[in-house]
């Protein structure tokens, strides 16, 4: 069997010669040729600045060729570690508690209990579409440690104030909160959409059998959840560290360096130390980085679409 | 049925109602404070017990913001937005059309809808310093047309993400009775099939709108004077360092969520299905 396999898997036409065959069907020229302006300018966005990165990345603020000389400064350079281990806390920080918010409100305003579910969904997606410069004004308004209304809300309870954004013991967790704010919305909305896909019957013979309550969420609903889910908190975690505007407008990476996310860094030594060379060999482990997650997360996403 | 279920079922009532209650203010109340403040005075923002209302509600906040071009920094990001979708649109309809109903292979059109997918995740902080540089090599930085330019890739790849899912669950035979009935593939696609996908269209457009309406990375950078500055960097120059003026920077900041939360109010259905890549119908 391997024996006639084989042949015929060399025999087989590679990618380019295929096209070129569908370049004689008229309706698959016409294909392509609708597709390639969007090909193009969604590639060259994205190589043309690549193959620049790579070349600057090897090279000093001056322009001599250092080799890895770049990327062997950025591993032992405090900061960049920092901003990536920071990165990567309050990414995972972020959308653990929004995946639970999210799940939480989907459950809920999918119960029988809730009527006008549409006005709840109108509500609650809409910091989704709050931009993170003016989240980030806003909560750090309500944050101020001296006319900020949650500081003044402890007041009334007799607790002391509390510099939220100001300390880099709260800041993690304040600045998280805000990214929360706005990410939370969107497990709630992919989730709610995905349960009401689940088929009514699932719980219909399962009320026959008795279950119910807690096991026949997680025996029945989480099962169909899950693809969503895993999509859902791949989009967000990919999302999350990328964090910037809200860094900007909430503390500018402060105090200290508390909050530098890995965008943050870039932009600081790019555009503020003036060391272009240097933010490109991070920017570098970024786009790798992102290839990674990339494959993970078309594999999902992919068998997902194949198996729906 | 047990003895105790309406007992129960009351309880559960109850904890629904709380919990939608705690989400309503938690997710409306920052919203409504920064409306709030910007109608507050200097003297009321500084009062050591900040008021629910603005007592003596003023448009000083609003004054400044005037006075400071925010109206301009408005309508540049108008122009990106709308210029953003447009182009964004004219691209991904055109492309989400060729890749799904054209019969292009899949061993050939996976592989290119993924290129296009992998810019849904591709770091736009990392095109910054090359574009960065080549913009200023071209004489084209601080342009509010290079803002449109930066922005159109990656909005682009979302509605074309977007639409390929909307394109694919529009049945193949409404298309090919409209040809038999003498259509060209141009006048099915305006007669038959831009109507079905015009509720999705709009949602994209609106996303597309929103995504660039909030943009602040491209618009920090390539931005340093007034005719090319936009919205978020006006908003984010009002953060006040020591003193207490904060209606200003609520002001800026209500000028900007006016647009989209009308929007989100409007378009709901719409947007929903946008948000989740057409998963909801």
């Amino acid at each position: 069997m391997s024996v006639r396999s084989l042949p015929l898997a060399t025999n087989r036409p590679g990618r380019w010669q295929a096209v070129q065959h569908l370049w004689q069907i008229p309706e698959q020229r016409l294909a392509l040729l609708l597709l390639l302006p969007s090909l193009l300018v969604v590639l060259l966005t994205m190589l043309y600045p690549l193959i620049v990165t790579i070349r600057m990345a090897l090279s000093s603020e001056r322009g001599q060729f250092v080799g890895l000389g770049n990327l062997t400064r950025l591993a032992t350079t405090n900061i960049f570690l920092e901003s990536m281990s920071f990165t990567l806390r309050f990414s995972a920080f972020v959308v653990i508690v929004s995946l639970l918010l999210g799940l939480g409100l989907a459950l809920v305003v999918n119960s029988i209990y809730v009527p006008m579910k549409t006005l709840w969904i109108t509500i609650l997606i809409i910091p989704l579409m709050v931009s993170d410069i003016v989240s980030a004004v806003v909560w750090r308004l309500m944050y101020h440690p001296t006319i900020g209304i949650l500081n003044y809300a402890l007041s009334l309870v007799g607790l002391p104030r509390v510099d939220w954004l100001g300390k880099s013991s709260t800041a993690f967790f304040s600045v998280g909160i805000i990214e929360i704010w706005r990410s939370a919305p969107f497990f709630f909305i992919m989730l709610y959409a995905a349960l009401q896909l689940i088929p009514p019957d699932v719980y219909e013979s399962a009320s026959v059998d008795g279950a119910g309550g807690v096991r026949a969420f997680f025996d029945m609903t989480l099962p169909y959840l899950r693809p969503v889910m895993t999509v859902a908190l791949m989009l967000q975690f990919i999302g999350a560290t990328r964090a910037f505007g809200i860094i900007v407008g909430a503390t500018e990476g402060g105090p200290g360096r508390a909050t530098w996310t890995i965008s943050y860094f870039i932009y600081r030594y790019a555009f503020r130390a003036q060391q272009m060379h240097f933010a490109s060999a991070a920017v570098l482990v970024l786009v790798l980085l992102t290839i990674v997650a990339g494959v993970l997360f078309f594999r999902f996403v992919w068998v997902q679409r194949d198996a729906a | 049925m047990q003895p105790n279920a309406s007992a129960s079922n009351a309880g559960k009532r109850a904890l629904v109602y709380l919990v939608l209650a705690l989400a309503l203010i938690w997710t409306l109340f920052p919203i409504y404070w920064v409306v709030v403040t910007s109608l507050k005075s200097n003297a009321e923002l500084a009062a050591s017990t900040p008021s629910l209302l603005p007592l003596q509600p003023v448009l000083d906040g609003y004054r400044t913001v005037i006075e400071r071009g925010i109206p301009r920094m408005a309508l540049n990001s108008v122009i990106v937005a709308v210029g953003t979708t447009i182009v964004s649109l004219a691209l991904a309809v055109p492309g989400s059309y060729g890749l799904t109903r054209l019969g292009l292979p899949r061993r050939i059109g996976t592989p290119l809808a993924l290129a296009i997918g992998f810019a849904l995740i591709f770091p736009a902080i990392a095109i910054v310093v090359p574009m960065f540089q080549l913009a200023v090599r071209l004489g084209i930085y601080d342009q509010l047309g290079t803002l449109i330019l930066l922005n159109v890739p990656f909005n682009a790849a979302f509605a074309l993400w977007v639409l390929r899912t909307v394109w694919m669950d529009i049945p193949r035979n409404i298309e090919e009775a409209a040809l038999l009935d003498g259509d060209t593939r141009f006048t099915a696609f305006r007669r038959v099939l831009l109507p079905a996908m015009l509720p999705s269209l709009i949602a994209v457009a609106v996303l597309v709108f929103i995504f660039t309406w909030n943009e602040f990375l491209f618009a920090l950078i390539f931005s340093t004077s007034p005719r090319a500055m936009t919205l978020p960097i006006g908003i984010a120059a009002q953060v006040p360092q020591h003193e207490l003026s904060w209606q200003i920077v609520a002001a800026a900041g209500t000028v900007a969520l006016v647009p989209v939360v009308a929007a989100t109010v409007l378009l709901q259905r719409y947007l929903v299905r946008g948000l989740t890549f057409g998963m909801a119908k």
